[in-house]
């Protein structure tokens, strides 16, 4: 290898562990919930991210490809452990279209009007375990792209513009998928409330 | 007239942007006579707090920007080392 590719290589990486340490950091945090795992994590990612540089096409922007990464780091890790993760758990997009799709009629009207009982105590409802522990579920339901937009706006609080960026989608497509989300989040908590 | 399904995406895209007076309007009429579009506007916001309370835990870690610079230092150190 040439001196040159080599620092330049070097002086890479060291540009992404400044610009995206925190948001993979962060997104470690809140899929391990361990700050020593999340730290271990995302080290891995980026030595394994130095020694495979040369595979780096560029023809995806670098924080996808090193999400990627953490995403799998993080998938062998709870593989290791024997415990099944969220980030591989949500339903397919054309299912989570067509279940939306079904809670309006062909007209576009609700199909299903009355108003469901876990609404009626709704100032309560966020100090409710109950309903805190569906939701939890019902977020790794959520198809993979709607996870990351929904964690997007949520999560790291960030701009439409740069959320269709990350996502490669356009603006109404954000906001349509954002629509969907809280569609089929409403959906999913009304079909498993049993109280 | 819009139907409740483009109600609802009014009222998510109303979170994001100003509507267009047009919009407004449509949706405005649409929520004068449909109650369970009326009663999603709550149910909508309440999912917005979940969602905000469920990530705001990783947020407000005070000691978060800290943590993040000294894993940043470690990571440039190990670098360092297979360079």
């Amino acid at each position: 290898m040439n001196t040159n590719t080599g620092n330049a290589r070097n002086e890479l990486i060291n540009k992404w562990v400044e610009d995206f340490t925190d948001e993979l950091y962060k997104w470690a945090l809140y899929k391990t919930s361990s700050k020593e795992i999340a730290e271990d994590l995302v080290q891995d990612t980026f030595l394994s991210a130095f020694k495979a540089i040369e595979n780096f096409k560029g023809d995806s922007q670098p924080k996808t490809w090193l999400f990627s990464i953490l995403k799998n780091k993080i998938i062998d890790h709870y593989r290791k452990k024997q415990i099944l993760v969220a980030t591989t758990n949500g339903i397919s997009e054309e299912k989570g279209l067509s279940i939306t799709d079904d809670m309006f009629n062909e007209k576009g009207a609700w199909s299903n009007s009355p108003e469901h009982m876990v609404w009626s105590d709704e100032k309560h409802l966020l100090d409710n375990p109950e309903f805190n522990s569906i939701m939890e579920k019902c977020m790794d339901d959520l198809p993979d792209n709607w996870k990351v937009a929904v964690e997007s706006k949520y999560l790291y609080e960030k701009k439409a513009e740069i959320i269709c960026q990350d996502l490669n989608v356009t603006k109404s497509n954000y906001w349509q998928i954002i629509h969907r989300a809280k569609l089929l989040l409403k959906k999913c908590v009304e079909m498993n409330w049993s109280i | 007239m819009i139907n409740c399904k483009k109600a609802t995406e009014l009222i998510e895209l109303q979170n994001e942007v100003k509507l267009s007076f047009k919009e407004r309007w449509q949706l405005k009429i649409h929520l004068m006579m449909c109650k369970v579009c009326h009663k999603y506007i709550d149910q909508s916001n309440m999912l917005s707090l979940f969602l905000k309370k469920h990530f705001a835990l990783y947020n407000i870690e005070k000691n978060f920007k800290n943590a993040s610079n000294n894993l940043k230092q470690r990571i440039l150190s190990e670098l360092d080392k297979i360079k």
